[in-house]
């Protein structure tokens, strides 16, 4: 423990750029936090608890649960097929008697999704169900916080098994809608504390959804293509920079600014949707000297995601794809066969800037490594450049 | 059955009705698991019947579950976090700061001297949302990484960044130097 403990002002680093003497103090603090034990009688009584011969038969039950369950859903497909109660319980409400049967069906609509991508088409559906059963209760003056809690986990789901970016546009649809129908439930009950806990949630999500899975990469690509983005707004910390501010500022600098934060880079007449997404499409609809074709090409060489491995490399797009545009960073070093120390970003609570000076290329925040579409990204990362996938 | 054995044995054979690997997971997870739960929970007399809850939900739940390449931790956190929002919500509302009543009855074993300590950062910590009390009481008393805490809590890293950013800019207020916030949070006018 105290051999972590000592790595651990490292953990601040993502935090760099801010004025860190609140949080290194709170950190401390939590630090060298009493631990809460169980005192010995407490222990064993709970130990006594599990051990007892019913929780045992409680196991039992739960094997004949499943066995019912597996029979009940076999009787649920015959009568979703054949239509009767289960159709008829499409229209049920939380609290109504078929609702628990509307829900049954789900689930084993789900357990016999084909695909994954079958099984997001499907979860989809489903939290747009259970915002539309919000909203009715909503209408009858009725607040269910548990169907939009339900909406969530969905979508948190969902989050977890796709990262293309038609289901984050559904999803960032579907939080809206999150947002608005809460926001009506909160002039019902204005003071209602779990109310503004989901609130916040579904507007850190909302935030993520909309933000461009960047890296620094993509920072040295806008930066060696100003042509591309006088339109792009950079937003970092929530301070606004333009152009000119951008392009003065010394890419190091910046990067020790953006590691440390959200960077956020938007297309100014398409807000909501992911910068570099919104650039090609822009641009492969305008006169442009670059088309959508090029910049694809040029954002599949000009950033190699450190997490990516040789499978992906190898099945990365256009390798024949000229690397003129590329910025000055691109592919500079080793191939990761070689490189075994930049192709291991740090752990991070492990300093990333001394792994950058090593690798002598800025790689990816290691924070942000595993992002919100995680290793999937990596594949889109090789075939579409670090934008969206 | 050692201490040595891995999860995954111990897993298996909990399934199949091993007492003594139900015994060992428990001993296993038991100081995590009350960290997390002595935290979490301002009134020390419900914390003993929340961790023998989670440990049993952990035995019922355990013919569902699979190894998904996550450490078994991650998935105990689930259930302890499961458990305490449903402790809260089975509670009555009460809109007020929870007490820090010094029970007689507690179950933890606290020594004296840090007894305010503890009562004082666990009434800040209540002040937070549920999702960030666990992204703090993983990353800075359990000192998981972005990536542990983003898989207990099935969200991105970079939501947890932001998440915690967030919530020590707030742990800070409340635990501030200002000595009007901690006579507050003491409950002392």
């Amino acid at each position: 423990m105290d051999d972590r403990l000592h790595h651990y002002p490292d953990n601040l680093d993502e935090a760099a750029g801010e004025d860190l003497s609140p949080f290194v103090d709170v950190v401390n603090r939590l630090q060298h936090a009493p631990r809460p034990m169980l005192n010995t009688a407490a222990k064993a009584r709970i130990e006594a608890r599990l051990l007892s011969p019913n929780v045992v038969s409680f196991q039992r039950r739960t094997t004949h649960r499943v066995l019912f369950k597996a029979i009940a859903a076999v009787l649920i497909v015959v009568m979703f097929i054949g239509g009767g109660t289960a159709w008829a319980s499409e229209d049920a409400l939380p609290g109504e008697p078929l609702y628990p049967v509307k829900r049954f069906v789900e689930g084993t609509r789900l357990s016999f999704a084909a695909s994954e991508s079958a099984e997001v088409d499907l979860r989809l559906e489903f939290s747009q169900r259970r915002l539309d059963e919000f909203e009715q209760l909503l209408d009858e003056g009725v607040v269910d916080l548990a169907v939009i809690q339900d909406a969530s986990d969905e979508i948190d789901h969902i989050q977890r098994l796709s990262a293309s970016d038609a289901t984050r546009l559904d999803l960032i649809a579907l939080t809206e809608e999150q947002q608005t129908l809460l926001t009506k439930a909160q002039q019902i009950r204005p003071q209602n504390h779990s109310i503004q806990t989901l609130m916040t949630d579904i507007d850190d999500r909302l935030t993520h959804l909309r933000l461009p899975d960047l890296t620094v990469c993509d920072f040295e690509y806008w930066k060696a293509q100003p042509a591309l983005w006088s339109d792009v707004v950079v937003t970092i910390n929530d301070q606004t920079f333009n152009q000119a501010t951008i392009l003065a500022m010394d890419t190091n600098a910046l990067f020790e600014q953006y590691i440390s934060v959200q960077l956020n880079i938007r297309v100014n007449d398409a807000p909501e949707i992911n910068a570099l997404a919104s650039a090609k499409e822009m641009l492969s609809g305008t006169s442009n000297e670059f088309t959508a074709e090029e910049i694809t090409a040029s954002l599949g060489l000009q950033c190699r995601d450190s997490s990516a491995n040789e499978d992906v490399e190898d099945s990365a797009g256009n390798p024949d794809s000229s690397a003129d545009e590329n910025p000055p960073t691109d592919n500079a070093g080793p191939p990761p066969s070689e490189a075994i120390d930049c192709s291991n970003p740090p752990p991070p609570h492990a300093p990333a800037v001394g792994w950058r000076e090593r690798c002598g290329e800025p790689g990816p925040e290691p924070g942000r490594r595993g992002n919100r579409q995680g290793n999937q990204n990596n594949n889109g990362n090789n075939r579409q450049g670090n934008g969206p996938d | 059955m050692t201490s040595e054995t891995p999860d995954h044995i111990l897993i298996e054979d909990a399934k199949t009705g091993s007492r003594e690997a139900v015994a060992a997971l428990y001993h296993r997870y038991l100081a995590k698991i009350t960290r997390y739960v002595g935290y979490r929970v301002s009134d020390d007399a419900a914390i003993e019947d929340i961790i023998a809850q989670i440990f049993l939900a952990m035995i019922e739940q355990l013919p569902r579950y699979r190894f998904t390449g996550a450490p078994f931790e991650a998935w105990l956190y689930q259930i302890a976090k499961g458990h305490v929002a449903d402790y809260y919500r089975r509670k009555k509302p009460v809109e007020e700061l929870p007490d820090t009543l010094h029970s007689s009855e507690t179950p933890l074993d606290i020594r004296v001297q840090d007894r305010e300590s503890f009562d004082e950062l666990r009434s800040a910590l209540a002040q937070l949302t549920d999702e960030q009390q666990t992204i703090i009481i993983l990353r800075f008393v359990e000192l998981k990484s972005h990536e542990e805490v983003a898989e207990i809590l099935g969200k991105s890293t970079g939501a947890i960044m932001t998440a915690q950013h967030r919530a020590l800019k707030q742990l800070a207020a409340l635990l501030g130097t200002e000595k009007d916030s901690r006579h507050y949070l003491r409950g002392e006018k």
